[in-house]
């Protein structure tokens, strides 16, 4: 029943996120945004993978840096759900969607440290995407590992002990992860939080009648 | 054969419960039946046999397949359990799994991508529609990536196995910032295109047919929908069933221990949620209005005309010093076309912009002043009276929504919450009154451009809009296409009284129609008079934009500078009319090209204009025989300081952060003096646009920009695409100039165009493309001084010249 509880925390905790990031796009503007950065970030993984680097991850934490977390997020279902078409669908499915939703807060929290007006292009900024990244990409690696363990109730042991046993088996792949994540995030980081920061004030206009 | 998307969404579902989850074989069995009907009801009963075939084989050859570690029972261990008494139910559903693993496989693959992409809308209206963009955005994306690579392969960036190592990372760098900022271009441009088609009006309608075909599609969905119902609610009830006679997992998994209590489950969970997306579209949603106001008109209610009042309207943009629009104030009867016309950035665009709420909706910035639509004042919310200004754009494939032309036109009145019934209707109308309804059920990325502003002049009458606002909408169209554009303009205004504002720089073709016309200068409104004073009111509106030239004699002369040979052009796969099918274009084209010729390319969309010119530059599929100076042309790479090459979409695409960034950043990778790109940039008027980003610009900016980057080396021959697209009568004469003068120095240039003006002006040669009769040469035409000297090169001279591949 763990395995059975485990998932459907995962569900609600994911079924949340949608809700919270999809029900509150207002606006033409953040819709297409979120639209092409989804599919810009589906096609990375389907078109052209890059080996240990997890696009999602950068897209969804630089949109969530530039222009809030739940734009990042909202981003991020898009390309789980273009990704599912080749990909397939799966328990992991829904981890994938809580990991996203924590890499978008990961990104709010980078934007109030490193206020969004950065230059993204300075050395100083990009200390702050290597933070951010690091974190962001652990904390995708460990949720949706952890999550699909613990929804698949393997035998042998504890749960804690079976976790604890399948993060130690994959510490290597998880660091190789994350180095070729923030490797490809402090490149190809800036240029996209420039363009996107061109975006922002798309997102604020106001009528004023006279 | 054309699956729906409730097709696809059972096979989906057949993946979800029967490939990546531990399954019960009751599901395996479920889905199989479920997937066996789909199929036959698909025509594919071969299929089904082929699948048990499949599934017989694999029994036999791979029954080691099971992976047994103690903990997990994976893949096809279900499938080998030797049936024992009363578990041979189970045993014969377990099998079946592989079959149904097939199927699904196999009816999935069948499935467009847009289709299966289009199913996950089921979840939420919001989801439906980021759902429907990214099918739709996915292959344009593809295309504008592949865009901006061959652009800035053609300026000299080195991204190959040949560069050095650091020079291959800073092209890679730069292609990724192209790419990020094209990427979010095409977002604005399709934020724009949400606004006028009626995002955020209304709770959109949805229902099990979304992105369905519409006709007899319909039909035939809701019946697959129902086989996706039966099989969603087997699923769910056979586990529960299970759970509820206390067999958490059947006798037959029971063999294989514990662990299939889990996977069981998860299976109910996931099954669960299965039915609940496959149910929750069914309930078509009645509209919800948007917020009420005195002076909002139930949608569809009350198509009766209105005047369109602007009242001291101003418009800055963000980050903007200045205010792009100044107290304009205008006025749109029922029935009236009124022209609006000047030179770019004087605040055309602008004006139709905030009549369309795209600004500020969608730019951002702060509007002034009121714009009232009959008794609707439209305001910084949306509401359903705003849809009843629709609007038609320049680009009409960036304006593409939803893919399929049905649903397109659809779009609108999805999202103003027309109940379904109506909407079939209504779209059904809308595809006759521009006779465009055999084109339904096509895709419009197969559609011309003549057919694709059609089909989107019909998604903007079928919300029955009171005023019509149309940006250059036949700037990118044949004379043919235009002609009936304006015509069903002209029919829906007289018949229905629909007021038309419509921007325009080539003012012969609308000013017969046109009732008034309004000039812009400087953002303010100079003038608004009948078409009959306009020449005595501001007479430079009208002048021709290549009058008083007065070149020196254009004489092309010598050995030739480009020999061009093409036995066949196809069209690319990707730019194929019909899915996977390429047609040719053209065959036995040849010429050779002496010193100071300019070879204009006309004809029809959909001929090969574009494609020509890209085979000749090396970036189409098919080889092309080209020699510059006599020598062959080499890659795209190796051929950079020989051929400068302009695409149709490169002012959408400019890589860099600012204009001087980007200018500048061509420079160096083509290793030529940055002055020498400066002083070009002050003859293209961009001098004081140095700090902009290339987005902020205008069209007609853009284009002379990515004009200027791409010729900035002086490479003797040119191959232009549509190089005054979206310019106005200023610059248009500059390109014009700009081509006399590379003419002149004993240069080359092959240009697209569908200006004929711009032909007549510059054209030492004329080159037809025509699908029907092949390539002609078209009479030069020459004036009282004889400004064209030498008989063109025939094609027939031409075939004997000597090209070699």
């Amino acid at each position: 029943m763990t395995a059975l509880w485990t998932l459907l925390t995962g569900f609600v905790l994911a079924a949340g996120a949608w809700q919270w990031s999809t029900r509150s796009i207002d606006g033409s503007a953040r819709v297409a945004i979120v639209a092409v950065l989804g599919v810009t970030a589906a096609a990375f993984n389907i078109v052209v993978p890059i080996p240990s680097v997890e696009a999602t991850t950068t897209i969804v934490l630089c949109a969530s840096i530039a222009l809030g977390a739940r734009t990042g997020i909202a981003a991020g279902l898009v390309a789980i759900v273009a990704s599912s078409v080749t990909g397939g669908v799966g328990v992991w499915t829904i981890w994938q969607v809580v990991a996203v939703a924590v890499v978008g807060i990961v990104g709010a929290v980078a934007a109030r440290f490193a206020v969004r007006e950065l230059d993204w292009f300075t050395q100083r900024s990009a200390i702050v995407l290597v933070i951010a990244s690091v974190v962001a990409t652990s904390a995708y690696d460990v949720i949706t590992t952890v999550g699909s363990l613990a929804s698949y109730a393997p035998q042998g042991g504890t749960l804690t002990q079976r976790i604890v046993g399948a993060l130690l088996i994959g510490a290597m792949f998880t660091v190789t992860h994350v180095v070729f994540t923030t490797m490809f995030t402090v490149v190809g980081g800036p240029p996209l939080l420039h363009a996107l920061g061109r975006a922002r004030p798309r997102l604020a206009g106001g009528v004023v009648t006279a | 054969m054309a699956l729906s998307a409730g097709a696809a969404f059972a096979g989906w579902v057949a993946i979800l419960v029967t490939l990546n989850v531990t399954g019960h074989p009751l599901i395996a069995g479920a889905t199989f039946v479920g997937l066996t009907v789909l199929a036959l009801r698909q025509g594919m009963g071969r299929l089904v046999v082929l699948a048990l075939v499949i599934g017989a084989g694999l029994l036999l050859v791979v029954p080691g397949v099971a992976i047994i570690d103690g903990s997990f029972r994976i893949g096809y261990a279900a499938t080998l359990i030797t049936p024992r008494g009363s578990d041979w139910f189970w045993a014969l559903c377990a099998v079946l799994r592989i079959p149904a693993q097939v199927l699904a496989a196999a009816l999935l693959a069948l499935v467009p991508a847009r289709l299966l992409l289009a199913s996950a809308g089921r979840l939420s209206p919001d989801t439906a529609l980021l759902a429907g963009l990214a099918a739709r955005l996915r292959p344009l994306l593809g295309r504008d990536v592949r865009l901006v690579r061959d652009e800035l392969a053609s300026r000299g960036l080195r991204i190959g196995r040949g560069a050095p190592l650091g020079e291959r990372a800073r092209g890679v760098v730069a292609l990724w910032e192209a790419i990020v900022s094209g990427l979010l271009d095409r977002a604005f441009q399709t934020a724009a295109a949400l606004e006028t088609r009626g995002y955020g009006v209304a709770t959109p309608t949805v229902d099990a047919f979304t992105h369905a075909e519409l006709h007899d599609g319909v039909r035939r969905d809701r019946a697959v929908d129902r086989i996706v119902i039966a099989l969603a609610v087997s699923l769910v009830a056979g586990t529960i069933w299970a759970r509820s006679t206390g067999q958490l997992a059947p006798p037959a998994m029971h063999a294989l221990g514990d662990a299939s209590a889990a996977p069981n489950a998860a299976v109910t969970a996931l099954a669960f949620i299965a039915l609940m997306i496959g149910l929750v579209p069914l309930r078509a949603r009645v509209a919800t209005l948007g917020p009420a106001t005195a002076s909002a008109q139930p949608f569809g209610t009350a198509a009766s005309p209105a005047e369109l009042r602007v009242t001291n309207v101003s418009m800055t943009y963000p980050a903007a010093d200045e205010p792009s629009l100044l107290d304009a104030s205008l006025v749109v009867a029922p029935g009236e076309l009124v022209v609006i016309t000047g030179a770019s950035g004087s605040g055309k665009s602008t004006l139709l912009d905030v009549v369309t709420g795209v600004a500020p909706r969608a730019t951002g910035g702060v509007r002034r002043g009121e714009i009232r639509l009959g008794a609707h004042v439209m305001g910084s919310s949306r509401q359903v009276g705003d849809l009843r200004v629709a609007a038609v754009f320049q680009d009409p494939e960036a304006h593409v929504l939803v893919g399929q032309v049905a649903e397109e036109v659809a779009f609108g009145l999805r999202h103003a919450g027309v109940p379904i019934a109506a909407i079939e209707q209504r779209v059904l109308h809308a595809l006759d009154q521009l006779d465009v309804r055999h084109l339904a059920r096509r895709d419009c990325a197969t559609l011309s451009g003549g057919e694709l502003q059609r089909v989107l002049l019909a998604a903007a009458l079928a919300v029955e809009p009171a005023v019509l606002v149309l940006d250059e909408p036949t700037s990118q169209v044949d004379a043919t296409s235009e002609r009936r554009f304006w015509d069903a303009v002209d029919h829906a205004r007289r018949t229905r009284g629909i007021g038309v504002l419509a921007a325009e720089h080539r003012l012969d073709h609308v000013l017969q129609r046109a009732d008034r016309i309004v000039v812009f200068a400087h953002g303010r409104i100079v003038a608004d008079t009948s078409p009959a004073w306009i020449d005595k009111v501001a007479p430079q509106i009208r002048a021709d934009a290549y009058a008083d030239l007065a070149p020196a004699p254009i004489a092309p002369s010598g050995p030739a500078r480009l020999s061009v040979r093409i036995d066949r052009l196809d069209a690319n796969a990707h730019d194929a009319t019909d899915a996977g099918a390429r047609h040719t274009l053209l065959r036995g084209l040849a010429f050779a090209a002496p010193a100071g010729s300019i070879i204009t390319l006309e004809g029809p969309n959909g001929t090969g204009k574009s494609t020509l010119l890209r085979a000749i530059r090396g970036l189409h599929d098919e080889h092309a025989g080209v020699l510059v100076d006599g020598r062959a042309r080499g890659d795209v790479g190796g051929s950079v300081q020989s051929l400068a090459f302009l695409s149709q979409g490169a002012g959408a695409m400019l890589p860099g952060r600012t204009v001087r960034h980007a200018i500048e950043e061509t420079c160096r990778r083509l290793g030529i003096d940055v002055a020498a790109a400066h002083d070009a940039l002050n003859a293209a008027a961009l001098a004081d646009r140095l700090h902009a980003h290339p987005s902020e610009l205008s069209v007609g900016e853009r284009q002379r920009l990515a004009l200027v980057a791409a010729t900035a080396h002086r490479p003797p021959v040119w191959l232009l695409d549509e190089p005054t697209r979206g310019m106005d009568a200023t610059a248009r004469r500059w390109v014009a100039q700009h081509l006399l003068a590379h003419a002149r120095a004993g240069g080359v240039a092959l240009v697209a165009t569908h200006d004929p003006a711009l032909a007549a002006a510059i054209a030492t040669h004329r080159l037809r493309l025509d699908l029907r009769t092949g390539p002609t040469l078209l009479p030069v035409p020459r004036d009282e001084q004889g400004r064209i000297v030498v008989e063109p090169v025939t094609i027939a001279d031409a075939r004997d010249a000597e090209v070699e591949a």
